[in-house]
């Protein structure tokens, strides 16, 4: 919200600059953004009346003008004592008193200086308001800027036009919303400063008409009409408003339109409540009924746009049942104020303001009048707004007001008293404040306070409908005292332990393991697009495909909550491939979310990583890839690290994504955990990665679930080892990890570590059968193992093997 | 015999000097030293001397292989030392080649702040605690006072999934989750740090983000205990010099509710651009709960009071690593994951 800093001043004395205003409304709870300073950039503008026009001599579009600059200016007058001024615009008459920019002065983004214009001296530059930065995005007049004659030619223009005059950008929170009324925010200002308020006084003469004679008003849905005020004035002159209400609204960055149109929305600006004014002489039957719109009725509004409404929206019609403004939102073109409007029918109204916001959104029309009613009008006030409006309609446009007023008026008015007790304010604020005190700030705000046995009883005005409870009235002494005057403590009370749960450290164990092997972490958005399922080649019915949606999404691109990390962690490397960043190690960990019914979904933590490209490639070291043992290097550490012991990897060909040949599930028990493998070629293509991927992903619950305790020491054997290689050949459909549960099952129970330390195939060995070379390390902890022990055991292997099909590698 | 033992001891220095590998050491250690070496010999030939001559013999003789003996030691470690130096030459690397490389993992800064705020609020006692990111209506609005058609919803404009069902546009309801959990045990001491989500994607709003949300409820819990606790967080998350200062502001569930500035840790207080040339930087909102939500949680809040806190953590990240873009700590480009 925007207000001019001198118009502010006419209702309330100010004593400090713009600046330190905005800083202790600040403070107080009115934020003030920034103050504008629209003329800081200008000096040296008079005002100068045209005296004569002659053409340019050499230029066709430019003409020279003589100007009268008043007494008190002397520099470069020609014989007749006036200021020749060149200029192009081709709006300057003989006569009209005009903004003229001297030599030496300044104007929006450039100084003036006297020069030759085609060969004619010129002292100076006729300004436009675009120039002067008067109202730039609310003008759309071209040319010179004409002024009032009331303004005497040598008159200093920044001065008499307020161009220097600031404006306060205020950012009001939802609560304080009753300070979009200037009368309101001069309350406030009064109270902060202490300084007297000038409260505008409503006085005006009626005629004898009587507005009961001449229209009619009937309320039909008063749940959304509390209060309709209906008044008239008969009689006026449309026609430009005076400078200072152009002044004070485009200050407040509402356009200029006519006197009338200017007062309502001046008055407005003053008390907060919108208003319509409709040209009485266009209402059939001269009456407003206010009701429902029947469902599809349409109406044209004032921006000549056909709108359709439904039953749910209020709509304001004349007595001929025609519509003629959709309630506080926008009005009718037909019945609007036109230059030859001469009686006015004034509607000050309150309207709920849920049935406003629902109306506004329907139509998608956001106007000044619906954002007010949006936030709620004041309808104990409305008779005085009508009142204010016709004094001033009756002052600006010349009209004559009607006798009486039509005011349905279903609101009742139930007056707010809230108790404050002192010692519940220092409770509450840590302070020592005494009854005085409070007292100081309750009067500063003008609220009747009463004092009993139990504190104050304070009567809560009608503007102030945020103040419903004690603590309201706390924050209003907190905020007119000053934060600053609350001391500083920390809470004391009853011990609490500040600590992790068990969980909470499993999953920090899990980032931090992660960090240690080397991987960066990433953080991507929960919501991804229904797109990724074609890119993941998914089946129709896959379960990923099953998710929480959002309603109103962005975009595509965000629309479903993430039931896997894949897709996110597959763009983000993608991403990060097509910027060079070829070598990757990236996790992730994060919630997905799986649907649960009408319930909230299940956010399971899950644990993505991602490896491409190869590390420690130096000058000196050779590259590691990131392939699928590497990457299986890295999660048997992590399974490590969290002391899970009964994982186990078995093929998985089933997953669209991955590599049917590369991928393994993990099993931690009988449990599914995640798979690890390569990506599927086809889904690396579409997602348009240029090198192969190994990727991850696990549920962090269920390894939780798993997980062991602090691992018990034991001692270091005592005894020596025996260590045997073995090498042995079979085919290659058996797997490394069902020969190795056949070795540990044979081997007995002095067998501690059954280490692989070769995998080999050749053609001599034949062409699906490989080597597989082990360290077997026998150990006994209590006693070295004899000779004979150590060869049973490896015969027992030995043969066990060779049921398998194998033989010993030769 | 005098003069043999003068010459054999001439020509032993002769030889010591000259000689230049442990070789040729342990070849004059025999010639003179062993079995049928010179001195050895000259030992031997001592029997032939008269008793008169004898001591006299003997006592050169023995000095003639104490020489010898210290001369070659002396002589061993002047070698070895020689040896060393050459080895050690032969060994020189370009030490200013760089070093093989090490890949370090990285935490995302999200991540780094939040484990700050953490360590920082568990030194104070808080625990930790968590709620769903796809929340209830109930939870995410009515329950933090912000009832159907409260005009401050528009504030937060929010994901649906359904008519019961959101994203939640803070963490603040779990505040009540929180308080549900309890009641009617005090105190309360809690922060919950988690993602959040509202429907602005532009230069300085993502869609997602993160806050972390503070509670306590106990007796006798003021806002000056508020201020206490936030001057305390912001000392040891930006600097023992920082200073706060509390606005009045207006949060649906907080009364009295406050914006909380802290003195510019760039400028001191100075004005610069960060600051917008006001020295404070706003980082965080905060309030003593309002007596609503306690009572909604079934806390008599005549009894008990709170407060609460709330802040954004890719805020305080840019402030504190100097991220001038919100945007990059989505994008995960790992040339800024690596920096951190």
């Amino acid at each position: 919200m925007l207000v001019s800093y001198e118009w502010l001043k006419s209702y309330v004395d100010i004593n400090v600059s713009a600046e330190e205003l905005g800083e202790k409304l600040t403070l107080a709870g009115i934020t003030v953004d920034l103050v504008h300073h629209p003329g800081a950039m200008l000096s040296g503008i008079r005002a100068g009346r045209i005296m004569q026009i002659d053409k340019h001599p050499d230029a066709e579009k430019l003409v020279v003008c003589q100007l009268d600059m008043g007494e008190g200016y002397t520099e470069f007058l020609n014989e007749n004592g006036w200021l020749q001024i060149v200029t192009g615009a081709s709006n300057v008459r003989v006569g009209q008193i005009v903004p003229v920019a001297l030599h030496n002065s300044s104007v929006v983004d450039k100084k003036i200086k006297k020069s030759k214009l085609r060969g004619v001296p010129s002292y100076g530059m006729l300004c436009s308001k675009e120039e002067l930065n008067v109202m730039p995005a609310l003008t759309d007049e071209y040319g010179i800027w004409i002024l009032d004659d009331s303004i005497a030619p040598g008159t200093d223009c920044i001065e008499a036009l307020w161009l220097d005059d600031p404006v306060l950008e205020l950012d009001l929170t939802p609560n304080r919303t009753d300070c979009m009324s200037i009368i309101n925010l001069a309350r406030e200002v009064s109270a902060v400063l202490g300084t007297e308020l000038h409260l505008p006084e409503i006085t005006y003469t009626e005629s004898d008409r009587q507005i009961a004679d001449l229209a009619t008003l009937e309320v039909k849905d008063s749940d959304l009409c509390p209060r309709y005020v209906g008044r008239m004035i008969e009689d006026l002159q449309i026609a430009p408003s005076p400078y200072w209400l152009q002044h004070v609204l485009a200050c407040s960055g509402v356009r200029s339109i006519n006197n009338a149109v200017d007062v309502s929305n001046f008055v407005m600006l003053e008390y907060g409540n919108p208003m319509h004014t409709f040209d009485y002489d266009t209402l059939e039957g001269h009456g407003v009924i206010v009701r429902r719109a029947a469902d599809g009725e349409k109406i044209v509004t004032l921006d000549e746009q056909e709108r359709e409404l439904t039953s749910e929206n209020l709509l304001i019609c004349d007595a001929g049942n025609r519509g003629i403004c959709v309630a506080g939102v926008m009005g009718g073109l037909n019945t609007e104020i036109t230059n030859e409007t001469k009686n006015i029918f004034l509607e000050v109204a309150a309207f709920d303001h849920v049935s406003i916001r629902r109306t506004s959104r329907y139509l998608g029309l956001h106007s000044e009048a619906s954002q007010r009613y949006e936030k709620g009008v004041n309808a104990a006030l409305l008779d005085e707004i009508s009142r204010r409006s016709i004094q001033l309609l009756a002052e600006y446009c010349g009209g004559k007001p009607v006798a009486g007023v039509l005011d349905a008026n279903a609101y009742e008015e139930k007056p707010v008293q809230v108790r404050l007790r002192t010692a519940r304010v220092n409770a509450i604020l840590g302070t020592s404040f005494t009854d005085e005190d409070i007292l100081a700030v309750m009067q500063a705000l003008k609220f009747n306070t009463v004092q009993d046995d139990e504190g104050f009883l304070v009567d809560i005005p009608n503007y102030r409908r945020d103040i419903t409870l004690e603590v309201d009235l706390v924050e209003e002494v907190a905020r007119l005292r000053g934060f600053d005057s609350i001391p500083t403590s920390l809470p004391f009370g009853a011990m609490t332990e500040g600590k992790l749960t068990a969980k909470q450290r499993f999953m920090e164990k899990t980032k931090a393991a992660m960090v240690r092997f080397g991987a960066n972490e990433v953080i991507n958005y929960g919501f991804i697009s229904t797109k990724e399922w074609d890119k993941l080649n998914l089946p129709a019915d896959s379960s990923l495909r099953e998710t929480v949606n959002i309603l109103n999404p962005l975009n595509e691109e965000q629309s479903i909550m993430r039931t896997t990390l894949l897709p996110g962690m597959l763009k983000t490397a993608a991403r990060n491939i097509s910027r060079r960043n070829q070598d990757l190690l990236l996790f992730e960990q994060g919630g997905v979310f799986l649907p649960q019914g009408d319930e909230l979904p299940n956010e399971v933590t899950t644990l993505a990583v991602l490896g491409s490209g190869q590390s420690g490639k130096g000058w000196a070291t050779p590259a590691a890839p990131y392939d699928y043992f590497r990457m299986k290097g890295i999660l048997e550490a992590l399974l490590a690290e969290l002391k899970i012991t009964d994982a186990a990897f078995r093929p998985l060909s089933t997953l669209s994504y991955m590599h049917p040949g590369r991928t393994a599930a993990l099993y931690v028990g009988d449990d599914f955990a995640g798979y690890l493998g390569e990506l599927h070629p086809a889904v690396q293509a579409n997602y348009e990665m240029k090198q192969k991927s190994v990727v991850m992903e696990i549920n962090l619950d269920v390894l939780f679930a798993h997980c062991g305790k602090i691992a018990q020491y034991q001692s270091l054997p005592k005894f020596p080892a025996a260590v045997r290689d073995i090498a042995v050949v079979l085919d290659k459909k058996v797997s490394f990890a069902d020969l190795q549960s056949v070795i540990a099952a044979a081997g007995g129970q002095y067998l501690v570590d059954i280490a692989l330390f070769d995998v080999y195939e050749s053609e001599a060995l034949g062409a699906d059968r490989r080597s597989l070379a082990y360290n077997l390390t026998f150990q006994c902890n209590e006693r070295t193992l004899t000779v004979e022990e150590v060869n049973k055991a490896f015969d027992d292997i030995l043969a066990a093997v060779q049921n398998l099909g194998g033989e010993l590698r030769s | 015999m005098l003069e043999k033992i003068k010459e054999i001891r001439e020509a032993m220095q002769q030889e010591l000097q000259t000689a230049e590998s442990a070789g040729q050491l342990r070849d004059l250690k025999v010639k003179y030293l062993g079995k049928k070496g010179s001195i050895s010999e000259l030992s031997k030939s001592m029997g032939k001397l008269s008793p008169e001559e004898r001591p006299q013999a003997g006592q050169l003789v023995n000095e003639l292989r104490c020489l010898l003996e210290e001369n070659l030691e002396a002589k061993q470690k002047e070698i070895a030392a020689k040896a060393m130096q050459a080895r050690l030459a032969a060994e020189q690397l370009d030490v200013t080649l760089p070093g093989a490389p090490v890949k370090m993992g990285t935490k995302h800064p999200l991540t780094l702040v939040v484990d700050e705020i953490k360590d920082i609020f568990l030194g104070m006692g808080y625990t930790v605690a968590e709620g769903p990111q796809v929340e209830l209506d109930y939870y995410n609005f009515e329950r933090m006072n912000l009832p159907a058609d409260h005009p401050a919803r528009d504030m937060q404009d929010s994901f649906y999934i359904d008519a019961r069902r959101l994203l939640r546009t803070h963490t603040s309801p779990v505040q009540a989750r929180v308080m549900d959990q309890m009641r009617p045990q005090y105190p309360i001491k809690i922060i919950a740090p988690g993602a959040v989500y509202r429907r602005d994607d532009d230069a300085t709003h993502s869609p997602m983000f993160h806050q972390v949300e503070g509670l306590v409820v106990d007796e006798n819990i003021s806002l000056a205990d508020l201020k206490g606790t936030l001057l305390n967080f912001v000392r040891q998350m930006f600097g023992e010099d920082r200073e706060i200062r509390l606005r009045p502001s207006f949060f649906p569930f907080t009364e009295p509710s406050v914006e909380v500035d802290i003195s510019c840790m760039l400028c001191g207080g100075e004005g610069c651009r960060t600051c917008k040339n006001t020295g404070w930087i706003e980082i965080l909102g905060a309030g003593i709960v309002h007596p609503n939500v306690l009572e909604m949680s079934g806390y008599d809040s005549e009894k008990v009071t709170g407060f609460a806190f709330g802040f954004g953590v890719e805020r305080i990240a840019m402030l504190k690593y100097g991220i001038d873009d919100l945007r990059v700590m989505f994008e995960n480009d790992v040339r800024f994951l690596q920096k951190f």
